[in-house]
């Protein structure tokens, strides 16, 4: 131990070494001696280097500090030549983990083989660490599960802790791990292949091996222990193939007693479920932990492989792994479904339990159906779309990918399609492949259909047989990308027996589309193949209510001015369909709606007609059945947008006829209603046309100053927002 | 090291000239924590786990058994040097053997050694700061100021970086230092507290991170 040196010591030797170096050197020794000497004591005892010092002393400090990590580090080590521990006699050391070291040893008492793990000498001095270490413990002992490490118990001796557990003859996956990729570099390099100790396992030995983790995982959290620290490192495989869970609870114990020395660190770390960083943990982090654990089994790549601690934080609270069929083609893609789903960085969309994830690989091994849905492009961009409420020009480039991906599952779909008669070993693959297309096909469309809506809600749409407005920029730029996106399906699915309501349903968006822009004729050609799918399809299931409202729903979209003759066939066909399908509308809100949209329609080509009688009642009717739904149940903002038109409709035709008292009263039925707050963004974006179109009708029964106060409430309510329902 | 412990060594060493194995083995445990220390330190840390630090000291054991004659035949430097310099040696034969690729693409061997033992690389003792964790969440604040301390130490002269390491993390005084280093005493000194001002530089340039009180 070196002498503190006195002031005389310093100031004599300063010739031979810098002066503040013996100081630097004397301070660095207080601290390795546990003390923690103040800085201004120096500055005091040195004025003349008070400056300096201030600067260098911090800095000594500080490069203490490291050191004390480091030997922190190496504490696990004072107890290498280890013989005899009571009872337990040493026989080697097997491994080295967060918690110390694990030896095999014998019991002599009972001449049985054991594992000890020997904590480091004085990390248990604290009386309620070492509470806590047994109370951990006795939680682990009281597992019994045939794919946990039993604990015998714990024990002390000469102030050394330790853990007795079974000796599992076998491996640790991190060094089945280690041993399979060293073969892989063996194999790429000389292709010698000379007795592997251990082949690559095999992608349903690893699903059978998480099955088997899963299963001891959700044992455990059923008996309110969480593992904490799920990683290869602690799943040990024996010679039977059987996996082993152990160190239950250790994670938690290690942290709290800073012995994870740097290694172990960034083995936890790595494996670590992004939520823990907040020390939010449950039983769903072990499950994302057993998720990354498969995945580097898999793909033999660690997900974040990064060195550095520090970096690899940042890795697992901000970055995603590759997916793993990116790196090895041959994991099945509903295995790699399984996998994402269990690393989700949100726990909410992980499986809730391990028992889930359990089922879900049982059904892979099963070549049942799983539960996971993959995450598709789709719904990525659904998700993208949904906090990006502006359109931006990168959606209709999102739009393209997407296509390509979606063009893909129909490919693979039909091969799918073609083996299904082929062989009957690949049947249930492709019924497999064929449901999870049709489920993609649907997610794809309600994508698509959100982000239509939302477009077309941003303006009313415009009133039927009024000349359509035109989109501009970058919307009009999208459109024709859903517009693509749509026909392209059509096309590709109309032969498609088990998704032709959809084709159908894409014909009418395509319709839909050619028909906001303005162009009438390529949206009849779309209306007549969606309606012809339609009618095929009610041919063969006369009692299929969802073809009848589709059908309806078709039939509805006219054009009187491009097809008059046409026009009025339909939408008969429309009502009849409704009467036959339901005998009171009123019973089912959805085809109320139609039922009143048809009858608006209807009423809009019997008024270019001139068939007043006609127009009017079925004016009255339309919007009847409008008026009947209850705004609590089933309102949505089409069947307002859709009032507004057949009252104005009606008020014009009344005028037409100078009945006015009678026009007056659908004009002030309509302004108690416009009155009327509504939570709706779509409608408020509508309002501001009902108005003006509402002012213009009071302003033809010669009514200004009524004109006037609903122009103002136009413009006492600029934003949908300012004004909230009570 | 006392005058006692110095003829201590020499009668050690006199021994072991005459053929006694043991008293190197007495000379290697009296040196032990020391040597141990320099491994810590210098073990690139992507071994952990597949190499440990007492395996690499009982190589290194056999190894300065079988060149102890040339020991003697050139005692140039104390005993311990030689010690820690033929440990040194060992280490770096570990890393050959375990990181060929990433050691050839480096050049580290000869440029970054100093007295034939592998340079601590700030990532290697930034690595060794954030084992000291107490929960994840603090785990995740040091680790970013040890990411900070790392490039301040990254950013230093190799030579800065190996003075701290030797005065602090193997805790040698300034004249094994300097007989590491193969300077003058004076001059090893003086290195010292400029590498020691430059770090607080460095770090005083970093904004927020001396204000931290951990």
């Amino acid at each position: 131990m070196i002498e503190q040196p006195s002031d005389k010591t310093v100031l004599a030797s300063t010739d031979e070494r810098d002066p503040l170096d013996l100081v630097a050197e004397e301070f660095a020794e207080r601290c390795r001696r546990g003390e923690q000497p103040s800085v201004s004591e120096y500055l005091t005892r040195y004025p003349q280097w008070a400056d300096e010092l201030r600067e260098l002393l911090p800095a000594a400090a500080m490069m203490e500090e490291l050191r004390r990590h480091k030997r922190g580090a190496c504490a696990v080590a004072d107890h290498e030549a280890l013989e005899r521990l009571g009872d337990y006699r040493i026989v080697r050391e097997i491994g080295r983990g967060g918690m110390g070291i694990v030896y095999e040893a014998v019991q002599e008492s009972l001449g049985r083989h054991v594992a000890l793990k020997v904590l480091p000498r004085h990390s248990l001095l604290d009386p309620k660490k070492l509470a806590r270490f047994q109370r951990e413990a006795q939680a682990a002992a009281a597992l019994h599960h045939s794919n946990i490490v039993p604990v015998f118990g714990v024990g002390e001796h000469e102030g050394l802790h330790y853990y007795v557990m079974q000796l599992i003859p076998g491996q640790g996956l991190h060094e089945v791990l280690a041993q399979m990729r060293q073969q892989g570099r063996d194999r790429n390099g000389t292709e010698a292949e000379s007795a592997p100790l251990r082949s690559r396992l095999s992608v349903r030995e690893v699903a059978r091996l998480g099955v088997q983790v899963a299963d001891a995982l959700d044992y455990a959290h059923n008996h309110g222990t969480l593992h904490r620290d799920v990683k290869p490192a602690n799943i040990l495989l024996d010679s039977q193939g059987t996996v082993w869970l152990t160190d239950f609870g250790l994670a938690k114990l290690a942290e709290q007693n800073n012995l994870t020395s740097t290694g172990d660190l960034v083995g936890t770390l790595q494996y670590l479920a992004p939520e823990s960083l907040n020390s939010q943990t449950d039983a769903r982090s072990d499950v994302y932990s057993l998720g990354l654990t498969l995945y580097e089994l898999l793909t033999l790549a660690p997900p974040f492989p990064e060195s550095n601690p520090a970096r690899l934080l940042q890795q697992v609270s901000m970055r995603e792994p590759a997916r793993p069929r990116k790196l090895n083609p041959a994991i099945p893609r509903d295995l790699e479904t399984v996998i994402l789903k269990a690393i989700a960085r949100e726990p909410a969309h992980r499986y809730q339990t391990a028992c889930e994830l359990a089922d879900d690989l049982r059904c892979f091994l099963d070549d049942r159906p799983i539960r996971a849905r993959r995450l598709r492009v789709d719904e990525r961009l659904l998700r993208w779309y949904r906090h990006n409420r502006v359109v931006a020009g990168l959606l209709a480039a999102l739009v393209l990918v997407f296509l390509t991906g979606f063009i893909g599952v129909t490919w693979k779909w039909r091969e799918a399609e073609n083996a299904l008669q082929r062989e009957a070993e690949q049947r249930r693959i492709a019924e497999k492949a064929t449901e999870r297309a049709e489920s993609n096909v649907r997610l794809s469309l309600q994508a698509f259909e959100e982000i239509f809506n939302d477009l077309a809600a941003r303006e009313s749409a415009p009133p039927f047989g009024r000349p359509p407005f035109r989109e501009e920029g970058k919307e009009a730029a999208l459109l024709q990308d859903v517009l693509q996106f749509y026909d392209d399906f059509a096309k590709e699915n109309e032969t498609n027996s088990r998704v032709q309501v959809e084709a159908a349903k894409a014909h009418r968006r395509v319709g839909d589309i050619h028909l906001r822009r303005g162009d009438a004729d390529k949206a009849s050609s779309s209306y007549a193949r969606a309606t012809a799918i339609l009618d095929t399809l009610l041919a063969a299931f006369p009692a299929q209510r969802t073809y009848r409202y589709e059908l309806v729903e078709t039939l509805t979209r006219t054009d009187p001015h491009a097809v008059p003759a046409d026009a009025e066939k339909r939408l008969r066909r429309a009502a009849a369909l409704i009467d036959e399908t339901i005998k009171d509308p009123t019973d089912f809100p959805r085809f109320t709606l139609l039922a009143g949209r048809v009858q608006a329609r209807m009423a809009a080509f019997l008024e270019k007609q001139d068939r007043k009688k006609e127009a009017e009642q079925t004016y009255r009717r339309a919007a009847a059945l409008l008026k009947s739904l209850d705004p609590q149940l089933f309102r949505p903002p089409s069947a307002v947008i859709e009032l507004n038109h057949v009252r104005e409709g009606l008020a014009t035709l009344l005028l037409d006829q100078d009945r006015t008292i009678e026009a007056r009263a659908v004009a002030e039925e309509w302004l108690n209603d416009l009155q009327k707050p509504s939570r709706h963004i779509p409608l408020a974006h509508a309002r501001k046309a009902h108005l003006k179109n509402l002012a213009d009708i009071f302003r033809r029964l010669h009514d200004p100053k009524r004109a006037a106060e609903v122009e103002r409430m136009e413009r006492d309510r600029p934003g949908p927002s300012s004004r909230r329902s009570p | 090291m006392t005058s006692s412990d110095a003829a201590d060594i020499s009668e050690h060493l006199a021994r072991l000239k005459r053929g006694e194995q043991q008293a190197l083995a007495d000379l290697f445990a009296r040196y032990r924590e020391p040597l141990r220390r320099m491994i810590d330190v210098r073990l690139d840390h992507r071994l952990n786990g597949r190499v440990s630090p007492s395996d690499v000291l009982q190589e290194a054991y056999i190894d300065a058994l079988k060149r102890i004659e040339h020991y003697f035949a050139k005692p140039e430097m104390p005993f311990f040097l030689w010690l820690r310099w033929v440990a040194g040696q060992r280490l770096i034969e570990v890393h050959r053997q375990h990181l060929e690729a990433q050691i050839r693409s480096a050049c580290q061997e000869i440029s970054l050694t100093y007295a034939g033992v592998p340079a601590a690389s700030s990532e290697c003792l930034a690595a060794r700061l954030v084992e000291h964790l107490t929960s994840p969440s603090e785990a995740l604040v040091r680790a970013e100021r040890f990411a900070m301390l790392e490039d301040a130490l990254a950013q230093m002269e190799p030579l800065d970086r190996e003075v701290l390491t030797l005065r602090h993390f193997e805790e040698m005084s300034n004249t094994e230092t300097a007989a590491v280093l193969g300077i003058q005493p004076a001059a090893a000194s003086k290195r010292y507290v400029r590498a020691l001002r430059r770090l607080k530089d460095i770090l005083t340039d970093i904004p927020g991170f001396l204000d931290d009180p951990s």
